[in-house]
């Protein structure tokens, strides 16, 4: 068994899907009940972008340079002196890279926020200003009698098989399931191909706190006759689980939507059992890591003291990174992308399509592969290098890493079997994040 | 290379008693050795006059690493506050009313700063005595990034579905016990703990309450027939650690009562209550709350088999985590800052977060740090009873030069019970207790015992063969001064901190337990493993 790290759910794939991940060949052939359009796609894109060998070379300036000088380079723009804040960001996946970045920061005396907090944030200012009741995967799946989806099309976007996670086994009754928002008739068709009874509630998903605390309201919402078996299975549940997701959340301020939800879940469980389910996105793996290693999940200055203590000051308002990027004068920005593709599907669009030019001299960026096209330059004509672009080893693929899944505390490690063949054949000498990072520490402002 | 500490005052219980006359200690590559013959080369050699030289502590119960502790992390970012220097160092906490080592920044703080906190103190292994199967990576992680410190972790079994399903079934003990096996096995743990046996999956199924032989409204099994199965199942496969139980009702007045049918349960096999003093309530008394120390303590006197942590409650903020949802959801109200999270987890736990204020001048809370100091003096053979605060639920670990000084110095103790709520020095039993523990005593608690009752060979004594984890403290009357800060902590034979200074990295072990069991278990599991959980057995191996 392996993992599939395109989404958050890490399925667990058979033995014969990892052996086709390994190679990048197509995924024919494979059991129904493992199909995943998302990772078929992004299969295919990874390796496209991973055999371009001429975008895992060491540049600086957009020219190709040696490792050696790509890190001499990396150090001359971290000591420059005009600059006066380091931000630290990026699309960071793993353990191994959180731990990297965390350290790197601490050694800088640098702002650390990686992308992807905007919506981890939601959760996490709701849950350190309300606490939460909440739960998990496996036990939503056999607990819960209801589940309530809150949401629309773009979260099985996201996570594709998140229908299936949920789905219940095959000694369990049909799932009772409630989809709030605006959902397609085939995503419905896709739950109802998996033994839940659905029922759909046409309402705007952003009224639904202040729906939900008013009973009355909510129902005076659900007119029609199948509506009313909505809020009849909502009402009578005695384990009912509601279930959103953060990155997906499109609403004015989605703190206080989570915040909201929250307080109606605890209010509830004085008479019955009701739980929440919030999905996590790409951040997540960086937040359980920032919160075990230093105390915070994340935007925060990081230093070590006099006497050696990790220090962290926390500003979850004020250290976004792209506030930061924004400001004058403009701050030394240090990417890490240990993935070739994010795991956010959203995201990752904009991400191929990303203008860097606003930060290029001051723009050290760490990847797998350099995102820029390289034959077709931008269309706008404004898509530039980054100062010194350091090409790493891609964890999950090309080395062991660990990961966290959607719900946040289950973690596994994934790409043995995929880092032993690369390590076999090894195409290009690559360095982990971690090694790189070591590397221009070792130069940079302390 | 060899090492020499020359000098110094070897309090070694399993060598004889304290004080001794001053002794010289070797090291070499492997731990501690005999004295060398004359003219042996020494590498390093330190002067100890006026030292007292002893293990490395060792902590078997404290919150170190899992999810229920990053939850606590990440509920309470504003009682953060930066660290501080020694030349800074404040003698009391900021409520003034615990006099701590060095204040950590936080209730739970972050690895970094628990390994270099712990080592500071002179401790050396610390215990995660909570750990999920389905979290145990992220336990095992968290301790991996604690510096210093040699780890190990307890697997929590007895709420799982699977077992409660089985039990319910009446498959074979054998099975169980295979079971039991493969699971410590797969998720790298030292011995098993169970938390509220079956309380916490009741709790899922709406169920308020569960006592020791209260059926669960699913399984229709009793928390008894789970203490016996799991108690059994330690036995069989030769742990070194007895079964480690969170007894039901935590917290709740009158509670003595499960804790004794807890003990009883077990039908006079090894156990280990733990954090003992929120297990040991009456409910007579002014407010309906009252010590039943006594009553535990006697029967720990009476039965060598038992073996207790004391949890001790000290005044000031903490934040309490615990698997047990279901009486942390009942304690919910009493939340300081008024927030809360908990967790029901993957069909085998969960876990409740809940912030707590200890105040000195509330009845309840200084009952409770009387009931702990009975329990502590009560207990005759220190053998049997471990100092704990059971981090952080009691008070955090930096407490515990402050919680030594309490034992060894009745006037000390008393200036703080006379400012106790008027009913607690009323009723307490506690001026009436002169005992003061000896360092010996104090070593057997904090470093002997603790790796006696966890099979460490190695650990917690100075004898040839011992691991070299060695801690230097300057010789002081005021023993929350001595145990405070060391002169100097060894690990694996090398100098890793002095006076203040950290001195590199040191080697980190993790402590795995490894049972025997058959293998043809793995069949019995896949066929109901897939019923409860999402990922494979194969993935859930670590």
């Amino acid at each position: 068994m392996s993992h599939c790290h395109f989404c958050t759910l890490l399925c667990e794939l058979p033995s014969n899907l990892v052996e086709s991940s390994l190679v990048g060949s197509s995924t024919h052939g494979i059991p129904e009940q493992w199909e995943c359009e998302l990772r078929e796609v992004r299969l295919a894109q990874q390796d496209r972008m991973l055999q371009r060998t001429d975008a895992r070379l060491p540049r600086v300036d957009g020219e190709i340079v040696s490792i050696a000088q790509a890190l001499k380079a990396a150090k001359e723009v971290l000591r420059l002196k005009e600059q006066p804040v380091t931000l630290i960001t990026g699309d960071i996946h793993s353990v191994e890279t959180s731990r990297a970045v965390i350290d790197f920061a601490a050694k800088m005396g640098a702002i650390l926020d990686p992308c992807g907090s905007d919506a981890a944030f939601a959760q996490i200012l709701a849950m350190q200003r309300h606490g939460g009741m909440i739960s998990t995967f496996s036990e939503v799946r056999f607990r819960s009698d209801c589940i309530l989806l809150i949401g629309d099309d773009s979260v099985l976007r996201s996570m594709p098989r998140l229908p299936s996670v949920l789905a219940p086994g095959s000694d369990m009754p049909n799932k009772r399931l409630v989809l709030m928002g605006n959902w397609s008739q085939s995503s419905i068709q896709m739950f109802q191909s998996l033994r839940y009874d659905v029922q759909v509630v046409h309402m705007d998903y952003r009224n639904f706190p202040r729906a939900i605390r008013d009973w009355s309201q909510l129902s005076s919402e659900l007119q029609t006759q199948t509506e009313s078996l909505a809020s009849r299975w909502i009402v009578s549940a005695e384990y009912l689980a509601l279930v959103w997701s953060p990155t997906n959340l499109m609403t004015l301020a989605n703190d206080l939507w989570v915040e909201q939800v929250q307080e109606w879940i605890a209010d509830q469980n004085s008479s019955r059992r009701v739980v929440g389910l919030p999905l996590g996105g790409s951040y997540q793996t960086f937040q359980q890591v920032a919160t075990w290693i230093t105390g915070f999940p994340g935007r925060m200055r990081l230093s070590y003291s006099e006497w050696g203590d990790l220090q962290a000051d926390y500003r979850p308002h004020r250290f976004r990174a792209q506030a930061i990027q924004d400001a004058k004068p403009t701050p030394i920005v240090v990417r890490v992308d240990d993935l070739t593709l994010t795991q956010d599907h959203q995201r990752s669009q904009e991400y191929q399509n990303q203008d860097i030019h606003e930060v290029e001299n001051h723009f050290i960026w760490i990847a797998p592969v350099l995102p820029v096209d390289l034959d077709q330059p931008h269309p706008s004509g404004r898509g530039k290098f980054p100062k010194v672009f350091l090409p790493c080893r891609q964890p999950f693929h090309e080395c062991m890493s660990q990961i966290f899944r959607a719900d946040s505390v289950f973690s596994v490690g994934v790409g043995s079997a995929i880092a032993e063949e690369k390590n076999r054949e090894p195409v290009l000498e690559l360095m982990n994040v971690s090694e790189i990072l070591e590397c221009i520490a070792a130069g940079g402002r302390a | 290379m060899t090492t020499k500490l020359s000098g110094g005052f070897i309090c070694d219980p399993t060598q004889g008693s304290f004080p001794n006359e001053p002794q010289d200690l070797f090291c070499g590559d492997d731990g501690i050795i005999s004295s060398p013959p004359p003219g042996t080369h020494v590498d390093s050699e330190y002067k100890l006059t006026n030292h007292v030289v002893m293990a490395g502590g060792i902590d078997l119960h404290t919150h170190i690493g899992g999810g229920k502790v990053n939850l606590a992390r990440l509920l309470l970012p504003e009682l953060y506050r930066r660290p501080l220097s020694y030349e800074r160092e404040s003698s009391q906490d900021a409520n003034g009313l615990r006099d701590c080592s060095r204040p950590l920044t936080g209730p739970v703080p972050g690895t970094w700063e628990t390994g270099r906190r712990y080592l500071e103190m002179g401790y050396t292994a610390c215990f995660e005595p909570a750990v999920l199967p389905a979290n145990a990576r992220q336990a095992h992680l968290e301790m991996e990034d604690t510096p210093y410190l040699d780890t190990g972790g307890y697997l929590m079994l007895g709420n799982e579905e699977l077992l409660l399903q089985w039990i319910h079934e009446g498959v074979p003990q054998a099975q169980i016990t295979d079971y039991v096996g493969w699971m410590l096995k797969a998720h790298r743990c030292i011995a098993v703990k169970v938390v509220n046996a079956g309380g916490i999956s009741a709790f899922k199924f709406n169920q308020r309450e569960l006592d020791v032989d209260s059926e669960h409204a699913r399984y229709k099994i009793t928390p008894r027939a789970i203490l016996s199965t799991l108690s059994q199942a330690v036995e069989d496969l030769g742990l070194a650690h007895p079964l480690h139980v969170h007894c039901s009702n935590l917290g709740v007045p009158g509670n003595i009562d499960s804790t004794m049918a807890t003990i009883q349960a077990v039908e006079g096999r090894r156990l280990h209550v733990t954090h003992a003093q929120f297990h040991c309530y009456g409910k007579s008394g002014p407010h309906g709350f009252s010590s039943e120390a006594s009553t535990l303590a006697t029967c720990v006197n009476t039965n060598p088999q038992l073996t207790i942590d004391v949890g001790q409650v000290l005044f000031g903020q903490t934040v309490t985590i615990s698997g047990d949802t279901m009486h942390q959801f009942e304690n919910r109200s009493f939340a300081r800052p008024r927030k809360v999270i908990f967790q029901d987890l993957e069909c085998q736990a969960g876990c409740g977060v809940v912030p707590f204020r200890y105040r000195q001048s509330q009845y309840v809370h200084g009952l409770q740090w009387a009931i702990g100091l009975e329990l502590f003096l009560l207990i005759e053979n220190p053998w049997q009873v471990y100092l704990t605060t059971d981090h952080p639920n009691g008070a955090p670990f930096c407490a515990y030069p402050h919680l030594i000084r309490l034992l060894m110095d009745y006037e000390f103790r008393m200036s703080i019970f006379e400012q106790l709520h008027s009913d607690v020095r009323a009723t307490s039993r506690l001026p009436s207790l002169k005992r003061q523990y000896t360092l010996d005593e104090i070593v057997v608690m904090t470093r002997s015992g603790p790796a006696r009752a966890l099979g460490l060979e190695q650990l917690g004594h100075l004898r040839p063969g011992a691991s070299g984890d060695i801690v230097v403290y300057r010789q002081d009357s005021n023993p929350t001064t001595m145990f405070s800060r060391p002169e100097m902590v060894f690990r694996n034979g090398i100098l890793v901190y002095r006076q203040g200074e950290f001195l590199g990295v040191s080697r980190k072990k993790t402590y795995v337990a490894a049972p025997h069991f058959d293998r043809a278990i793995e069949r019995h599991l896949r066929e109901s493993w897939n019923q409860f959980y999402l990922q494979s057995m194969e993935s859930s191996v670590l």
